[in-house]
């Protein structure tokens, strides 16, 4: 799990002016702020208009928003497991608690959709709050499964006892209504503005991306983000050092879970449907893959790991041959990240960038490895 | 009133008595040692009055407060601070995080709410941890991270962050273990200026025995579990109960 | 269950348990064990596992997964989906008592090659290490079977001995005992007799004393180099060839799909976890609970069968957070 937010070790050999204001720049806020923004307006148009996926897609879009949403929702998870160190199998928990909170709420109360994705993110701390007294006591492993158990006991919850207030698999259907009484959100744009971002959904599901990137960042850049590690790194030394390590875990789990449901209200409104299967296991699963593969610890790699999973699922799946094959393979590259790659696919990148910086240390590598040297990697960490 | 004081403290594993019985009382200012041969129950006495474990029977007091019963970081932010035997750090962080760590702990105690707070902001945990670095001398390799340090570095840095935590109290388990000769004696100067410059009470436990009747105030020796015998290093050096329980007299 | 009291549930599930007949009550006792026996035969290799050689291994669905195809292969001939659908039928049609024996040896082998590849590398590595790796390899192999046999489920063609209530030579079908399907009696005797194998093994033979020696104080037996020697080797294998027993079992009591591996997987690490790692008694009572509640379910709220399972774990690790029966060495 590779860290972020600390200086590279800079070496003599090469002192750019230029590269270091980089390394420091890349790290602000405002930069971060730019970047996100820039992604959101150009990811849509750039996707559709991908070789390989405008055949797929044939310039159906709303694909760049599931991938979006559930970029939100990695980003959230690995609030907790990158930053934190706590893994959860369960997180569907979340993710699908808030979306039966968004429609019921939406069918039974008031719909407007900022109202009812608050009710959602609020839904789904609530649920948090009751599990972490429960999670919050067990080590590590149990932590993680327990939580799984907790996300299949509101599945069958949900599936049947619950069937008349869930509707189990033919789910609950959230009707449109306009933002805040003002903005159609399916107010499709023409021109210029068209070809980025389509309609007004899109803007709303990029605005918390957005939202969601600068509140990590925020968390990171806190003292939250300095004690989350430490209690990643080593717990034991951070409660001796004073902390209230149960405390600093409750909120992160807090975080996380709001994060998540908020990323479950978003899907439940943009798809007008809230459906069981948002409770099951495999969305705990799949959200784990999505932030393993990206790259933990890091804000990059989760929404990676989601671009590269719904690519996978999107469209590979949607090739002939190879299509039946998109699990299996991101298992497999999932499977390899954690058995050797640690850092991800975003940690191979920034490694990659890393060594092509300094020619003379990636020489001399390369010159070891030649010579036979086996380089024997801790299995945590390796080489930034 | 002494500073930290035990009493009848005893500490039992099933059927196993690790301490027994243990009275000790260290005052205010002093630097006290704790010997005894491997497995007298050095780190499980340090373990139970740090609330590590729990005491079967028997008190803890500090500065007044009972100990017996509180967690682990409750005992720290009272002002106990203790370093561990093997370098327990933070190992993919920088020294500098390492020590921040602590000082943000000390500062704003066991849990705050501000992770909407840019941490640079807060400018006594900066100084306190740019005090910190510079007095245990790793304020050059501040950016370094942890885990890379040579283990020498990663000791101090252990005692780094256990002095971050602003401590009045503060336990040493065995620091100067594996250091070469060089380090050692930093170390021990280091220790003395603890003592004189920031007022700090130390507990040391230590297997070098020219560094306990060095620079101990006074030294308890634990064997099996008990507590054979306490005083000046003048009077432990002659006790017939601890050259027994050393084989041989004082040995390094 | 409304505004009902505590109290008033419990003496309403008494009333609804005691107040069936002979042959209900009989039929209810058989699904509980039934459906105890399958989780335990799983959850005694995890537990075994995990609590000697502190490996997590979510791969371990893979074996039951497996064993309930491979199971399949031998004893019947039947046309699969995916890779296989242009084959027509396959299988060596040997019937099911030729799957239960060669099954199990098969898993067996493939127990072994999972611990030297799988596992051994992993021991000295981060418990989430291990259990994201195995969650990986389950997911991934899932996929594999999903792609060679289809997605679609079979069943178990279940032979004519096997149907209906138990029927003993000479007296027939017991009196009382008409609720007692012969396949899950089956599941029950021979897992019972498969546990005590296990527990013999680990009281009588030397192999099982060095694994409770090396579980007893695992530094000690690292020293003597035992951690990664055969005694390991050999119940991590024995472990896996149960799983592999319950996939024939389980495949003939239900279906046979790509998913199965994680759907048993999950309730099964939830039992050893809730009996406590480390302690085989604790999966055992674990697994009896599991089934008694699955039991209790399906006669008082059918709709709560799946769930029960998971309320029952919850509740007893918010009062007991190491398990019902807790090792002394929690350094996990």
């Amino acid at each position: 799990m590779s860290t972020d937010n600390v200086q590279p070790d800079v070496e003599d050999e090469s002192s750019l002016l230029s590269l270091d204001t980089w390394d420091r720049i890349k790290h602000t806020e405002r930069f971060i702020f730019l970047i996100s923004v820039g992604f959101v307006l150009t990811f849509s148009y750039l996707f559709s208009r991908a070789p390989v996926v405008s055949d797929v897609t044939q310039g159906y879009h709303g694909l760049t928003i599931t991938i979006l949403i559930w970029s939100i929702f990695a980003l959230g998870f690995n609030l907790l497991l990158g930053q934190t160190g706590l893994l959860s199998f369960g997180h569907a928990m979340f993710f699908g608690t808030a979306s039966y909170a968004t429609a019921l709420f939406s069918i039974h109360v008031f719909n407007e959709p900022l109202t009812i994705v608050l009710v959602g993110v609020l839904s789904a701390i609530a649920i948090g709050a009751v599990a972490a007294l429960i999670l919050l006591r067990l080590h590590t492993v149990y932590f993680a499964i327990v939580a799984l158990a907790i996300g299949q006991f509101l599945y069958f919850l949900a599936s049947s006892p619950l069937e008349g207030i869930t509707k189990g698999i033919n789910g609950l259907t959230v009707s449109r209504t306009p933002l805040l009484g003002l903005i159609d959100l399916d107010h499709r744009y023409s021109g210029i503005l068209g070809e980025l971002f389509v309609n007004n959904s899109y803007l709303f599901v990029g605005a918390f991306f957005v939202a969601v990137v600068m509140f990590i960042t925020r968390i990171r850049k806190s003292p939250y983000g300095l004690i989350f590690k430490a209690i990643r790194e080593n717990e034991t030394r951070a409660s001796f050092v004073g902390l209230d390590v149960w405390r600093y875990k409750f909120v992160a789990f807090l975080l996380s879970g709001g994060i998540a449901g908020l990323a479950g209200s978003l899907l439940t409104l943009n798809k007008q449907l809230a459906i069981v299967d948002r409770l099951y296991w495999s969305i705990s699963g799949d959200v784990v893959v999505m932030a393993v593969l990206g790259g933990l610890g890091t804000l990059a790699g989760p929404v990676i790991g989601a671009f590269v999973w719904f690519y996978f699922q999107g469209i590979v799946n949607g090739l002939p041959t190879l299509g039946d094959y998109w699990l299996l393979m991101l298992a497999v590259s999932f499977t390899a990240v954690v058995w050797a790659y640690p850092d991800g696919i975003w940690g191979m990148i920034t490694s990659l960038t890393q060594e092509l910086r300094e020619p003379k240390t990636l020489a001399a590598k390369v010159k070891t490895r030649v010579a036979g040297g086996s380089s024997a990697e801790e299995s945590d960490g390796g080489e930034r | 009133m002494a500073l930290l004081e035990t009493n009848e403290l005893t500490k039992e594993f099933g059927g196993l008595t690790a301490l027994q019985d243990v009275d000790i009382a260290v005052e205010e200012g002093e630097l006290v040692s704790l010997i005894g041969p491997n497995g007298a129950g050095k780190s499980t006495l340090i373990n139970t009055i740090t609330g590590r474990l729990t005491p079967t029977q028997g008190t803890v007091t500090y500065a007044g407060t009972d100990l017996v019963g509180m967690e682990p970081f409750e005992i720290a932010q009272i002002g106990v601070g203790r370093t561990f035997q093997t370098a327990s750090i933070l190992p993919e962080l920088t020294v500098r995080e390492n020590v921040q760590v602590a000082a943000f702990a000390a500062e704003h105690g066991s849990f705050r709410i501000n992770f909407l707070s840019r941490r640079d902001s807060f400018d006594e945990v900066q100084r306190l941890t740019d005090d910190i670095l510079d007095t245990i001398e790793l304020d050059d390799k501040a950016e370094t991270e942890a885990a890379s340090l040579p283990y020498g570095d990663k000791r101090r840095l252990e005692v780094a962050i256990g002095l971050a935590t602003d401590p009045d109290l503060l336990f040493m388990d065995e620091p100067t273990a594996g250091m070469s000769p060089a380090e050692t004696e930093m170390t021990v100067d280091l220790i003395k200026k603890l003592q004189s410059e920031w007022g700090i009470t130390i507990f040391l436990v230590e297997h070098d025995m020219d560094i306990v009747f060095n620079i101990s105030d006074r030294i308890f020796t634990l064997h099996q579990g008990e507590l054979i015998a306490k005083g000046t290093p003048d009077e432990i050096r002659d006790h017939p109960a601890v050259r027994e329980a050393y084989l041989g007299g004082e040995e390094q | 269950m409304g505004s009902r009291t505590i109290h008033e549930t419990a003496n309403s599930v008494w009333f609804e348990v005691a107040g069936m007949t002979l042959d209900a009550a009989v039929g209810f006792v058989f699904i509980a064990l039934s459906v105890a026996s399958l989780y335990l035969l799983v959850a005694i290799g995890l537990s075994i596992v995990f609590g000697s050689l502190k490996y997590v291994n979510m791969a371990h669905g893979v074996l039951y997964l497996g064993g309930a195809y491979i199971g399949l292969l031998i004893a019947s001939s039947e046309e699969y989906g995916g890779l296989l659908s242009e084959y027509g039928a396959i299988g060596l049609d040997l019937g099911f008592v030729a799957a239960l024996i060669l099954t199990p040896i098969i898993i067996f082998v493939l127990g072994v090659a999972m611990e030297r590849f799988l596992a051994k590398p992993f021991y000295d590595r981060d418990l989430l290490d291990q259990l994201l790796v195995t969650f990986g390899v389950l997911i991934a192999a899932q996929e594999l079977f999903a792609i060679v046999f289809g997605r679609t489920g079979t069943i178990y063609p279940r032979p004519d001995w096997l149907s209906g209530a138990i029927s003993l030579p000479v007296i027939g079908t017991p009196p009382g005992l008409s609720a007692a399907s012969t396949i899950r009696v089956l599941v029950v005797t021979l897992t019972l007799l498969l546990i005590a194998v296990i527990f013999a093994f680990f009281k009588y033979t030397d192999y099982g004393l060095a694994v409770r020696a090396g579980t007893e104080d695992s530094e000690m037996a690292e020293m003597l180099g035992i951690r990664v020697g055969r005694p390991f080797l050999l119940i991590f294998a024995i472990g896996a060839a149960y799983a592999g027993v319950a996939g024939v079992l389980g495949g003939s009591l239900f279906n046979v799909t790509n998913s199965i591996g994680m759907e048993i997987i999950i309730p099964s690490l939830v039992i050893v976890i809730m009996g406590g790692v480390g302690s085989l008694r604790g999966t055992v009572v674990g697994s009896l609970l599991a089934g008694l509640v699955f039991a209790v379910a399906t006669v008082v709220e059918p709709s709560m069968t799946n769930a029960s399972i998971y309320l029952l774990a919850i509740v007893v690790l918010t009062i007991r957070p190491s398990g019902i029966y807790p090792s002394a060495k929690i350094g996990q």
